[in-house]
């Protein structure tokens, strides 16, 4: 079945929305638990603040209407972007019934892949996107 | 005998293990809550873990799910309710027994099973997360407030997690 990944590792990422702009992109920040490895991802939970309201560096989480203005970008090894402005509210399990969206596995650099803000709605400078990416270690 | 195959989003249970997490929560204080050293679940593959809330058992909590303080279950500890998670946004980080971040702050909730964990609507985790760990150390593994100043009072806490896991055979 589909939908609930065997979790081998999991790696919190937190981006921090500084200014709210149509088209303002975020990148993930640098993690020291896998910088210098390579990593395959193959799946990812993101979350708002109707499960989650602060993230692990105390930001305030987005909400659920204003994370329908925000699309991933997850970029590749080989530079191309894999996951193609998708939005974020797709990948909110407890909108799936706890599901979690898979991927192929593929090797993800992070620091290239970025959230991006499509409709500025409610958002607010300073608030954090919390993303759960579930990965294994090349 | 001979099972039929697993298709279902829920590991077949081979073992399962209770683990308690007693939390002395003080307004403010940024400190890590770690686990207790558990002998059963020392060399073992860890197959699934589920958070057992207020939402899920019952009993012990008055029937809308709000936490009853003064309620004397475990100790005087409490029992986890949704409504307690998700707005003080706990996080649970596993470490093996090198030292090495596997699972990193990840939302208590995601491992929390309440299908009503927002009152009244169907959103919700129906399933069990699944998991493929190996050589946990739970004695270095924790629970920390996102935000430890989201409650005003003080109050004592008890995180309940059922492990489900296998032996590994030894070589």
């Amino acid at each position: 079945m589909y939908g609930v990944p065997v979790i081998k590792r999991s790696l919190a990422v937190e981006v921090n929305l500084r200014t709210i702009n149509v088209g303002d992109q975020f990148f993930f920040p640098d993690n020291q638990i896998i910088r210098g490895k390579r990593v395959k991802v193959y799946g990812m939970e993101v979350f708002t603040s109707s499960q989650l309201t602060f993230t692990a560096g105390a930001l305030p989480v987005v909400s659920q209407v204003n994370s329908l203005g925000l699309i991933v970008n997850l970029v590749d090894a080989s530079n191309s972007n894999r996951i193609f402005q998708i939005p974020y509210f797709t990948f909110i399990a407890s909108q799936n019934g706890g599901m979690i969206r898979e991927f192929v596995p593929f090797e993800l650099v992070l620091t290239k892949s970025f959230i991006q803000i499509t409709a500025v709605g409610g958002l607010v400078a300073g608030q954090g996107c919390y993303i759960n990416l579930i990965y294994d270690q090349i | 005998m001979k099972l039929t195959p697993n298709v279902t989003n829920f590991p077949r249970i081979v073992r399962c293990a209770q683990l308690i997490n007693k939390i002395n929560f003080v307004v403010g204080s940024r400190v890590n809550y770690y686990f207790d050293y558990n002998q059963s679940l020392n060399n073992c593959t860890i197959t699934g873990i589920r958070l057992e809330t207020a939402n899920v058992v019952g009993g012990f909590f008055p029937a809308d799910g709000t936490i009853n303080y003064t309620n004397i279950l475990l100790d005087n500890f409490a029992l986890l309710s949704n409504f307690f998670i998700i707005p003080s946004s706990l996080l649970i980080t596993l470490v093996d027994v090198d030292g090495k971040n596997i699972i990193d702050d990840m939302p208590l909730i995601s491992l929390g099973l309440g299908s009503r964990f927002v009152a009244g609507t169907s959103n919700g985790y129906n399933y069990i997360r699944r998991f493929s760990l190996k050589k946990i150390d739970w004695s270095k593994s924790f629970v920390r407030f996102a935000n430890p100043n989201i409650f005003g009072a003080s109050s004592k806490l008890a995180i309940i997690l059922s492990v489900y896991y296998v032996n590994n055979t030894p070589k």
